[in-house]
């Protein structure tokens, strides 16, 4: 039977979520042979508002390109985290920016709070970079996608001259993950 | 070389590599599959029916014969995927090079740049709609094809991704569709550009395309998002069914046009929504080290060419097409078209190019190592070059400011156009006339509030409601029916209402903040009711601390000050309070870090300052708003005060220099008042402010001198040398914000002519000196019945004084001239002074001593105390220094200059003097604080005091705990001047 995982990657417009779920999608299509979608919010909430960007990752055919039964919800932002955590699965995982959201909603699945952005800005010295240290951070925890496969994609997609520091923070990234499951044990 | 087909002889490689990293997939998929893809039309002997070296202009043929080739599904989709790759760089690289040929005529660039747009729009879709449709023939053979179109909806030009909207007949067959599609999207993933169904993930269910009916069921009844709106009417069909499309058109697409005389109300919400994200974008503030084209201009452009296509009725598809129909059918508008037509190249051009060379990413971070060499790609490709000046990136980034501002005026013009004809056409038009037409049953059962909710409600998802607000604004009858309906309510009923409305704006502050302001500046009378307290309270609560409100506050503080500022005066110490919670707290985005932090200076402003100061803030930034940007920029605010100084002479009318010099004086006050609370030396706060109300008086002076002058019918005397204006009490000591003004207008003549003169002039002055908050008060006026005393008067009155005498000489003994001219000063001391004062010291002097014993006499509130006038307060200092000025006969008011002077005098109490001048100055910067932070009663109270800590810490080198370890502090100071007075003056009236 074919897996199909989700992915939800929220937060504000300019943190670079949607070329985190570009970079994911192509990882795990071109580079991991399996199948995926990626679709983001084009609506006036994008506009101003919280945004999202999500992917679908199966080795069989994706015939319903929404989410429903999100593996793993990515919240950068209080408001994202409120409006996009409906569809977490119960067993699901909630990866939060533990400086940017501070209210959990209540719920079943399990807790990842990492300081995402304080790490981009104090280990990398670019504010910039959070969302590929999120991207680390999100392939450690779901293994749904190779390390390899990621860092071929990172390489494909982000602009030249930036090569390095973005694969230091999807690096980060892995080591805060690593960090995190050897401190909470497996999720 | 791979078989026969040479690729060095472009440069195939070479060529990518200069571009983006994200080419790197088509480069892999070449590398991949191209030997074997060649080998196989080699095999068939095809070469000649296939362009491999240059753009096809066939595709599809090319593709379908590659499908007939192979059986394997899975190779197939491969050496697709691989003719893909490489003709999408060849097209690439074809408009590239015909781009750089076009921009080396002596055409318009912007000519050049459409040429560009569209030619490489129209290659991308033919390319990219052959693939999918021969994709498709694999996924969904023509046979099994159930009916439905493929409609492109989003730019055709754009590469990183396509936008697509998928109709079909309903349910019954969309599971075929659906997984057609699912496998379409995955190829189109690896091979080519990401496909998005924005339509279907809002309208329908479970699948990637939606029904006639599905859109009838979401659409019907509401407008939602506008953004659906957009991407629909945008809708070109490419793949399937044209009579599906046709249906679709008529049944759902044309009722977004306007059509006159007809029901408009789809039509208006379709400009609501675009009118209201034009706004939102225009309220923005660009930051200075992101560019994103599409937040700085292409939004606004498109949606505002938009709303004019379906109100113009213009069949036609791209926004390069549709302007094109109106720069030939709107002379009217001509400029403003070209402005946006300009724009819109420019911005088009730089996205796809930026896209194509650097990354598929919106935002472009300038402060990035790598961004120079990356933008000089651009730059290039756009036909700017190096100059010695500078180079081509650098020319390129100028020119993308200048283009926003072209865009923002264009798209501004537009929008007042297309807000007027919203207004015409708005369905509320006629139901407004009902409302006031109801008659008692009717007024017994429609309720404006309630109504006006309910028809708002078919609009939700837009945010544009200037129109309405613009009639409530000016209709009295209206906003009476409203308000009065609203209030009306029952309590319970009422809040539920204020719960929704509030609920209604919660994304968009700007209208809720539009709305209160109106109601408040035209029914003043309201603030004070449960009502408007309540409609606060609810903004307030709803308004949580997300990043997104945070930015969408600033957005309306960018784009409204003026309207921001009036509501946070109506905001209570409470509701600041809160508010500054919200907003205070970490951002990451740099547009807004600035606005937030004077948005929260401003908040504070309000919160932490007086009501008397408050007065000044909300005046200050009434009349100059939008300095409200350089709130934190204390030397730019100091620019802009000698500006706002120099500026006057530039006024024609005497009327309008006065009425600027007052808002002169106002924005001093403020830029000081602020300075002083966050802990600016005193004394250097003092001085400035002793500059400028001195400036304001002289000016003031002048001015009103002026124009008493036009107003005479008869030649105006002389005053030179025989009028002055003298500051007392707290002016005359360099005190800063006093809320009066002692003055003393002194004439040395008696004639009448004269008199009559001076008192016109100076009741001029006073009329305007009253407008700032600042209450005059002219010594002597009430004893000789005249603003202006003169000499004659003052002789008469010290030859034969009261026994409050000594009184009205402190003052003319501590007064410092402000207008007049050196011999009228020395005549003063002279006359007055000397023979008046000085001369008959001793009798002043016991005087003056009384009072401060009497004083003392007093017992100390321990909780309430009186800065001034309790014992070793500030009002015995005062006296204390007249007595040793009279005693000493200077003639130096009140200043660290005297405390000089007396030091030379009083050699044995050098110690003693120096500590009562600490002491002196510590009271008045405390009173001062007190002034502006709290209140401006001189009874100070021991719960207030924590107000005043910080910036008295952070001025004096303090440090102050809490308010009891300063009360005890003042106190002491007070006590020991009590005790310093004695040392200084027993010895002295000993003599």
């Amino acid at each position: 039977m074919s897996f199909r995982y989700e992915v939800r990657l929220s937060g504000a417009g300019g943190q670079g979520l949607i070329l985190v779920g570009k970079v994911l999608a192509e990882a795990a299509a071109i580079y991991d042979g399996l199948n995926a979608t990626q679709s983001q919010s084009y609506g006036p909430e994008a506009r101003g508002g919280a945004s999202r960007s999500e992917v679908i990752i199966s080795d069989g055919d994706i015939d319903y390109p929404k989410a429903e039964n999100i593996d793993i919800l990515l919240a950068l932002t209080q408001e994202a985290c409120d409006k996009y955590i409906d569809g977490l699965k119960d067993d699901g995982i909630l990866l939060v920016d533990s400086q940017m959201v501070t209210n959990i909603p209540k719920g079943q699945y399990k807790v990842v709070a990492l300081p995402i952005i304080q790490s981009a800005v104090e280990r990398l010295g670019k504010f910039l970079v959070s969302n590929i240290i999120a991207l680390g951070i999100i392939t450690k925890l779901s293994g749904v996608v190779s390390e390899d496969a990621v860092k071929h994609a990172i390489r494909a997609r982000v602009p030249k001259g930036t090569e390095e520091i973005n694969i230091s923070a999807f690096y980060t990234g892995i080591d805060l993950a690593s960090q995190w499951l050897d401190e909470h044990g497996p999720l | 070389m791979i078989h026969n087909i040479d690729f060095s002889t472009i440069d195939l490689f070479g060529r990518v590599s200069a571009l983006g990293n994200h080419y790197n997939k088509h480069l892999y998929n070449i590398d991949k599959n191209f030997d074997a893809l060649v080998s196989l039309i080699d095999a068939q002997h095809l070469f000649d029916q296939f362009q491999l070296l240059r753009f096809s202009s066939q595709p599809g043929k090319e593709m379908k014969l590659i499908s007939a080739l192979i059986e394997d599904r899975e190779t197939l989709l491969q050496m697709l995927g691989c003719y893909y790759s490489l003709q999408f760089l060849l097209m690439n690289l074809k408009a590239l090079d015909v781009l750089q040929m076009n921009l080396s005529t002596q055409t318009s660039r912007y000519d050049n740049y459409q040429l560009f747009l569209l030619q490489t729009g129209s290659d991308f879709r033919l390319l990219s709609g052959a693939y999918m449709s021969v994709l498709l023939d694999l996924f969904l053979p023509k046979a099994e094809r159930p009916e439905f179109v493929v409609c492109c909806v989003g730019t055709r030009v754009d590469q990183d991704d396509i936008d697509l909207g998928v109709i079909d007949k309903g349910l019954k067959n969309r599971k075929i569709i659906t997984k057609a599609f699912g496998s379409l999207n995955n190829e189109m993933l690896k091979n080519a550009s990401a496909l998005h169904f924005h339509l279907s993930e809002h309208v329908g269910r479970r699948g990637y395309s939606a029904s006639i009916q599905e859109y009838h069921e979401l659409l019907d009844n509401e407008i939602r998002d506008f953004v659906i709106l957009s991407e629909m009417l945008n809708a070109v069909p490419i793949i399937g069914h044209l009579k599906l499309f046709r249906q679709f058109k008529g049944e759902i697409l044309d009722r977004y046009f306007y059509r006159p005389k007809m029901d408009n109300k789809y039509h208006e919400g379709c400009l609501r929504g675009l009118l209201g994200e034009i706004r939102d974008l225009i309220m923005m503030e660009a930051p200075e080290n992101i560019l994103n084209p599409k937040r700085d201009a292409l939004r606004m452009l498109k949606a505002s060419v938009f709303a004019l296509k379906t109100w113009k009725g213009i069949d036609r598809n791209t926004t390069l097409e549709v302007l094109d129909v109106l720069i030939k059918t709107d002379l009217a508008n001509y400029e403003n078209y070209t402005r946006v037509h300009q724009a819109l190249t420019f911005f088009e051009t730089f996205r796809f190019l930026y896209q194509l060379f650097v990354v598929q990413e919106e935002e472009i971070y300038l402060e990035e190592n790598h961004i120079s060499d990356n933008l000089q790609k651009v730059a290039l490709a756009m036909g700017y070059e190096d100059k010695v000046f500078a180079p081509a990136h650098t020319q390129l980034l100028i020119h993308y400011q200048d283009h926003q501002q072209l865009a923002r005026q264009g798209v501004e013009n537009l929008m007042r156009q297309i807000t007027r004809h919203l207004s015409n056409i708005t369905i509320f038009t006629p139901i407004i006339q009902s409302f006031r037409k109801r008659d008692g049953d009717q007024r017994k059962t429609i309720n404006v509030a309630v109504e006006f909710l309910h028809i708002a409600r078919f609009f939700r998802g837009t945010r544009f409601w200037d129109d309405i607000f613009k009639v409530l604004d000016r209709d009295d009858e209206l906003l009476d029916l409203f308000l009065k309906d609203f209030s009306e309510f029952p309590e319970a009923r009422m809040k539920a209402l204020i719960k929704i409305y509030v609920r209604w704006g919660r994304l968009s502050p700007y209208s809720l903040i539009s709305l209160i302001t109106i109601i408040s500046r035209r029914r003043s009378h309201l603030i004070e009711k449960d009502f408007f307290g309540a409609f606060l309270d609810e903004i307030l609560l709803q308004t949580k601390g997300t990043q997104e409100n945070i930015s969408r506050l600033c957005h309306v503080l960018n784009f409204a000050p003026k309207m921001m500022n009036d509501f946070l005066s109506l905001l209570n110490e409470k509701q600041l309070t809160k508010l500054i919670h919200t907003i205070d707290r970490p951002v990451w985005k740099p547009d807004i870090i600035n606005i937030q932090q004077n948005l929260t200076t401003l908040i504070k402003l309000y919160c932490g300052s007086s009501y008397y100061f408050k007065r000044f803030v909300h005046r200050v930034f009434n009349s100059y708003a939008p300095y409200i940007s350089s709130l934190n920029n204390q030397p730019k605010f100091a620019k802009i005060a000698h500006g706002l100084l120099r500026n006057l002479d530039n006024f024609e009318t005497l009327s309008l220099k006065i009425e600027k010099l007052g808002e002169y004086y106002d924005f001093e006050f403020l830029r000081l008042g602020i300075q002083l609370m966050q802990g600016t030396s005193f004394d250097k706060v003092n001085k400035q402010f002793t500059v400028f109300s001195d400036n304001y008086i002289q000016i003031l002076f002048d001015l009103c001198r002026e124009e008493v002058v036009r107003e005479m019918d008869y030649h105006a005397p002389e005053t030179r040398d025989l009028l002055a204006i003298f500051a007392a009490g707290g002016h005359a000591r360099s005190q800063a914000f006093d809320d009066d003004y002692d003055l003393i207008i002194l004439l040395n003549s008696d004639d009448n002519e004269m008199l009559g003169f001076a008192n016109k002039i100076i009741l001029k002055m006073n009329k305007h000196i009253i407008r700032r908050s600042i209450m005059t008060h002219y010594r002597f006026a009430d004893r000789f019945k005249n603003y202006v005393t003169t000499f004659s008067n003052l002789k008469i009155f010290f030859n034969n004084p009261d026994e409050n005498a000594f009184i009205d000489m402190s003052q003319l003994l501590g007064a410092r001239m402000i207008v007049g001219s050196a011999h009228f000063k020395t005549a003063f001391e002279k006359e007055i002074i000397y023979p008046y004062i000085f001369e008959r010291k001793q009798d002043f002097i016991r005087s003056l001593s009384r009072e401060i014993r009497s004083r003392h006499d007093y017992h100390f509130d321990a909780v309430v105390f009186d800065i001034k006038e309790s014992p070793g307060g500030l009002r015995d200092l005062e006296n204390l220094l007249f007595i040793l000025k009279a005693q000493y006969s200077i003639v130096e008011p009140i200043s660290p200059k005297l405390f000089k002077i007396l030091s030379g005098r009083l050699a044995a109490h050098l110690n003693t003097l120096n500590d009562l001048k600490q002491g002196y100055y510590f009271l008045k910067h405390v009173r001062d604080l007190y002034r502006l932070r709290v209140s401006d009663h001189d009874e100070l109270q021991l719960k207030y005091l924590d107000d005043i800590i910080e910036p008295l810490n952070k001025s004096r080198g303090t440090n102050f705990q809490n308010a009891k370890e300063l009360h005890k502090a003042i106190l002491n100071a007070m006590h020991k001047n009590v005790r310093r007075f004695q040392k200084i003056l027993v010895p002295d009236n000993s003599h």
